[in-house]
């Protein structure tokens, strides 16, 4: 399958892309001169033309540098995070009920796995990191929390991810980190973005 | 340096500029004056770069000149001299749902990742306004006032013009006619966030969960209930529900603009040859 072009009103494309491609297309596109800005998703990317870019020619060359990108692994484990992690979550039971699993066996399946960002949302800061043992997937819970302290780790939907900030939420909480993942004057402001290597590691 | 302090800080008021668009991979929401063209005119009446911080309010926001200075409020459209403890009382113009002020110097409070806008979506930016707190004013920008007066800015009376896509194929094949067709009213849940707007659910053909994808200002969001939501300048960076249509860029402040109850017409462009 090849990408697909999607309009996205008068200065955006939407690039859908098989899953896993989305970040080498992204990365790809990022150093087109039509290109304004980047904002990738689960399986699709984002583009902001250039002001003055012109639209019919963005797209095709678009199609083409997605092309190029289809199946590439962008891998650069140079910038790996590693975020130390107490597993005292409170759903850390239930998931382990849910799974089949012992709470070690979560543990261990959950820190030992290699995670990539592959895109940002919800609140700056959280990434949706794809490398989860899918041992682990569950849906999100039936009923969202109204407050999910800052730092939980948790799962959902088949993705990891860390709360930034302490707000409502519906995946399930395996444990807790001190790492801070947002901070708007630190450079760069998010701890993890996308491409970013994460190693969980217990404490 | 002179500053205005806030007496009362009215509903929802932030301070903001041309925002922080940039950061969205990273879930930064953009962010930035609601209505561009007003916060524009209010700074040219002042004599400042059009880009420069202002304070938004829906009403009854009401300031005290700390020094003197010179403001532009939305609902005059004229400069305006402010004595050392005069007091002023900020309101949207009679139609609208923002109102703006602006100040000569603009409010020069600290910028957040190149903005001094606050994000109501996730707090990014300088706090939320407390009455009591001055507001500092920069340095005068040395420009002339070369405008006394204006005529304001398009009230857009006009359909509001929108881009078909990216996810039509989720719709009922008559969702796009059906969007432009309804006279849509604008609900009671309005933000900086978005606008939902009441009428006749438009229909998915598709009921799955979309796998979260990019947003842009202006995207008409169709959560499964089939009521829309346009996204404005606080919405998250990426969503799961599909986007029929997105509102010309030029058209949001309009969409912005409009006050709970009143009605919405949506059009698809002329295109020229």
């Amino acid at each position: 399958m090849t990408a697909r072009l999607l309009p996205y009103g008068p200065a955006a494309w939407l690039l859908e892309v098989d899953v896993g491609d989305a970040l080498a297309t992204a990365t790809a596109l990022a150093r087109s001169e039509a290109v304004n800005e980047i904002v990738p998703g689960a399986r699709t990317v984002l583009v902001h033309l250039a002001p003055g870019a012109d639209r019919e020619e963005s797209g095709r060359r678009l199609l083409q540098l997605a092309a190029a990108a289809q199946g590439v692994v962008v891998d650069d484990p140079s910038d790996a995070v590693e975020i130390a992690v107490t597993y005292d979550g409170e759903d850390l039971a239930a998931v382990a009920e849910a799974c089949r699993l012992t709470t070690a066996e979560v543990i261990s399946r959950h820190s030992e796995a290699i995670y990539r960002a592959a895109f940002c949302g919800f609140v700056p800061g959280f990434a949706y990191l794809t490398g989860l043992d899918p041992a682990l997937e569950l849906s999100r819970r039936a009923s969202p929390r109204t407050r999910v302290p800052a730092g939980s780790v948790a799962i959902a939907a088949g993705y990891s991810a860390v709360y930034p900030t302490t707000s409502p939420g519906g995946w399930h909480l395996l444990g807790h980190t001190d790492a801070v993942l947002f901070e708007a004057d630190r450079d760069p402001p998010a701890l993890i973005a996308p491409g970013t290597t994460v190693h969980f590691v217990p404490r | 340096m002179s500053a205005l302090e806030i007496v009362d800080v009215g509903w929802s008021t932030t301070i903001q500029d041309a925002g922080r668009a940039g950061h969205a991979a990273i879930g930064v929401p953009p962010s930035g004056a609601l209505d561009e063209a007003t916060r524009d005119l209010l700074n040219r009446l002042v004599g400042n770069p059009s880009d420069a911080a202002v304070l938004e309010t829906a009403g009854r926001l009401r300031l005290r000149a700390v020094g003197a200075c010179t403001v532009a409020l939305s609902s005059e459209l004229a400069p305006r001299a402010m004595n050392d403890g005069e007091v002023v009382q900020v309101d949207p113009a009679t139609i609208d749902l923002w109102g703006y002020v602006a100040t000569r110097g603009g409010f020069d409070v600290p910028a957040v990742l190149g903005s001094r806008s606050q994000d109501t979506l996730s707090g990014v930016g300088p706090p939320a306004l407390a009455a009591g707190q001055r507001l500092p004013i920069g340095r005068d920008p040395g420009t002339p006032v070369v405008v006394d007066q204006a005529a304001g800015v398009e009230r857009g009376s006009r359909a509001v013009t929108v881009w078909p896509g990216p996810r039509l194929d989720w719709f009922a094949a008559d969702a796009m006619q059906q969007l432009v067709t309804t006279e849509w009213t604008v609900s009671a849940d309005v933000s900086r966030v978005g606008v939902r707007l009441d009428g006749p659910p438009l229909r998915r053909v598709v009921h799955d969960e979309l796998p979260s994808e990019g947003l842009v200002t202006g995207a008409i969001q169709v959560p499964a209930d089939g009521r829309p939501v346009v996204m404005l300048a606080d919405h998250p960076t990426t969503g799961g529900y599909p986007v029929l249509a997105v509102v010309d860029p030029a058209c949001v402040r309009v969409v912005a603009q409009r006050r709970p109850g009143s009605s919405l017409r949506f059009r698809v462009p002329t295109l020229h040859a």
